[in-house]
């Protein structure tokens, strides 16, 4: 019985942290998206070398939001980054119809690896607000999304600095890694 | 053969940025030491400018933390920064709108918007009158770059030229104090005569007098020890802008020549450390050197700057190496060194804490080439070359605390600074996996097993978060940041690790980025790998 209730106990004390790993390529948005979900506010970001890490609460679920640079050479250093990871957001620059298949490649690559085996995927189709940006459903053909097996994906258009887009795709992580628990 | 390539287009771009005076500011502000390329206008830019151009979705790279194709580079060498001005700064009068000082992004913002946006100041057929404005204006803005050849230039030669005619700034640089021991000056081109300029004591150069922007630079030799070994010690102090802060770069080894840039740029600094070897023999004044064709050499350098943002330290030569680690809550990333007769390959190891480390010991050449970029490091060492058996050892190691300017700029002489208190490390949770926070090798790492790694990244993370909530209770204070406890035994030199505990001993203040995204994030370190 006691040991019932500890099992429960850990599982909802586990249930409210989850370690977010945020990668894409360089200049998706991702750091403006970190802090936007922090601060609720627009910062002025420069690209990242290295990581930022912040902590967002929301429904209850405490999100270690892992920003992880994303510019070319140091895209070797994401694997340190995997272990442990529940949730991988994907940021994808919705108006660079250049990179958009060097995006596929990083992200396909990186969901090869056993560490992120479990890890669910939420792409955020960012950059919705500049002109002729690709629209989710083409963000989802292009990154091949709908080929992925026995991953749970989710794509949803955002413009990081109104903050459109990202808490519905909050709320799809939290009702996904929560059905998980 | 990629390798090769690879490095010889970013060879390219270096040349291109040291060619051209221009290249080495910033397109878009007074920031000296660009290191990024914008690719939509094909300038050198700033960091804080490059994050600027990418809200106006303008393509931006890191020079160094990029791959570059050969039309990228191509490109970028048909433009450049000069090019760019007389382009979007045709029509433009420093008076009317003075070039934004990086620190302040609104401005950064709205002169970019200006500029390339607006096109406020493209040249517009029949404006000639401008244009001849213009010519001047460059005439005069490279003025500086003529007593290129001239041997005597002083240090602070960047200071007075470039800045000219540009922002109105000109009386206050016109007249910088040279009281330097050392009038050698910093050049790209390798000159034998620079050897000679070195000295036995140390030369501190003080360019705290100088306001708008400053390079530092000084070449020292000083000698000692009497088995063939040669310390070359170098200190630069450069002040740069009205925000600046005392940087300084200290070297030292046993090339016969080296050369030190440290470009202090206020808020954030670069540090930008070259060194060389070339054939000749130790400076004169080596009084118990031996010739630098030794073929054990070594150099171990510090550079110390007062940095809150990026530092960057570059050294060319031969070797490869790329590192990752973290360092002082930040990330340091793409140490990468390139080299020809590079045989081995750099290992490389990085870890929280305040230190990183890059190892190459297994790397032949003689010289070392990496860049290092790094967020908040409060330490880095890089070794490189091969061992004991091989001819040359080089090692670099970069120490980049965070710390206020003195209250007397006149920094006094003395590269390792005194110490002062000792910042305390915050010991996570009791019981710690391993002793101290020790600087650990690669095979150290290697022969740790999954749990003890695992142990080990847990207490980097807490560490880092005790770290992050330490510097932001402190952040409005003189806080000091918990510095890196020595090196795990047996690691670098002896020499390397008085340096090392040396610095770790100054009270360092912390500087807290101001905006979020500055400099790498805080809190917890993943257990970087033998890459």
């Amino acid at each position: 019985m006691g040991l019932l209730f500890s099992k429960i106990w850990a599982r909802m004390v586990s249930s409210k942290e989850m370690r977010i790993l945020m990668l894409g390529l360089d200049a998706a948005g991702k750091t403006t998206i970190l802090y936007r979900l922090k601060l609720a506010e627009v910062v002025t970001t420069i690209p990242t070398v290295g990581f930022n890490v912040e902590t967002v609460e929301y429904k209850n679920i405490k999100f270690n939001v892992w920003d992880v640079g994303g510019q070319d050479k140091i895209r070797k250093l994401w694997r340190f980054y995997y272990q442990g990871t529940d949730g991988l957001i994907f940021v994808v620059d919705s108006s660079d119809r250049d990179r958009i298949n060097d995006a596929k490649e990083e992200l396909q690559h990186l969901l090869q690896h056993d560490e992120l085996r479990d890890a669910v995927l939420l792409v955020l189709a960012n950059k919705q607000d500049l002109p002729y940006a690709m629209p989710a459903a083409e963000i989802v053909e292009k990154l091949e999304l709908k080929h992925l097996q026995n991953r749970a994906w989710y794509c949803q258009s955002t413009v990081a600095s109104t903050g459109d887009g990202l808490y519905e795709g909050l709320d799809w992580l939290s009702r996904t890694l929560s059905a998980r628990q | 053969m990629k390798k090769v390539s690879e490095k010889n287009l970013l060879d390219r771009i270096r040349a291109l940025q040291r060619s051209d005076k221009a290249n080495k500011r910033c397109a878009d502000c007074t920031e000296v030491g660009p290191t990024y390329v914008c690719l939509t206008f094909g300038t050198f830019v700033c960091t804080t400018c490059s994050g600027l151009h990418r809200e106006f979705s303008h393509k931006v790279k890191g020079i160094s933390v990029s791959k570059w194709t050969v039309e990228e580079v191509e490109d970028l060498e048909r433009g450049g920064n000069a090019k760019a001005a007389d382009k979007f700064l045709a029509r433009w009068d420093p008076r009317d709108c003075p070039e934004p000082d990086s620190s302040d992004q609104n401005k950064c913002r709205e002169f970019i918007k200006m500029k390339y946006t607006e096109k406020r100041w493209v040249e517009r057929n029949g404006d000639r009158d401008h244009g001849r404005d213009r010519d001047d204006r460059d005439a005069r803005r490279y003025d500086g770059g003529r007593d290129r050849d001239e041997r005597d230039r002083h240090f602070d030669r960047e200071a007075g030229d470039g800045r000219d005619g540009r922002d109105g700034r000109d009386g206050r640089d016109r007249d910088p104090k040279r009281h330097n021991d050392s009038d050698v000056p910093w050049n790209e081109d390798v000159r034998p005569g620079i050897a000679r300029r070195m000295t036995e004591m140390e030369t501190v150069i003080d360019a705290t007098t100088v306001i708008g922007v400053t390079i530092g630079e000084t070449v020292i030799g000083a000698t000692s020890g009497s088995t063939g070994e040669t310390e070359i010690t170098m200190t630069a102090i450069g002040r740069i802008g009205r925000i600046g802060r005392i940087g300084r770069i200290g070297t030292g080894g046993t090339f016969e020549r080296s050369e030190t840039e440290a470009i202090d740029i206020g808020r954030r600094t670069s540090v930008i450390g070259r060194m060389r070897t070339m054939e000749g023999t130790v400076p004169e004044t080596s009084a118990t050197g031996t010739t630098g064709t030794e073929t054990e050499t070594e150099i171990a350098a510090t550079a110390t700057t007062t940095a809150t943002g990026i530092a960057t330290t570059t050294a060319t030569g031969i070797a490869t190496m790329t590192a990752t680690g973290m360092t002082g809550g930040a990330t340091t990333t793409g140490i990468e060194t390139t080299g020809a007769t590079t045989t081995g390959i750099g290992r490389t190891s990085g870890i929280g804490g305040g230190m990183t480390t890059v190892d190459g010991s297994q790397s032949q050449g003689q010289t070392i080439s990496f860049q290092m970029v790094a967020g908040m490091v409060h330490m880095a060492k890089v070794v490189a070359g091969i061992d004991e058996k091989g001819p040359p050892v080089a090692r670099f190691s970069a120490f980049d605390d965070l710390c206020e300017p003195p209250a007397n700029p006149q920094v006094g002489h003395g590269s390792v600074p005194q110490p002062q208190q000792m910042p305390v490390p915050v010991q996570p949770g009791g019981s710690m996996p391993m002793p101290g926070m020790s600087l650990l090798g690669p095979q150290q790492l290697q022969q740790m097993s999954p749990e003890q790694l695992m142990q080990w990244q847990m207490m980097l993370q807490s560490q880092m978060q005790m770290v992050m909530q330490v510097l932001q209770s402190k952040q409005s204070q003189m806080a000091p940041v918990p510095g890196a406890p020595p090196n795990a035994p047996g690691e670098g030199p002896g020499q390397f690790n008085d340096l090392v505990n040396a610095f770790q001993q100054r009270n360092v203040p912390a500087n807290v980025p101001q905006a979020a995204g500055c400099a790498g994030g805080y809190a917890g370190a993943p257990v970087p790998q033998v890459s």
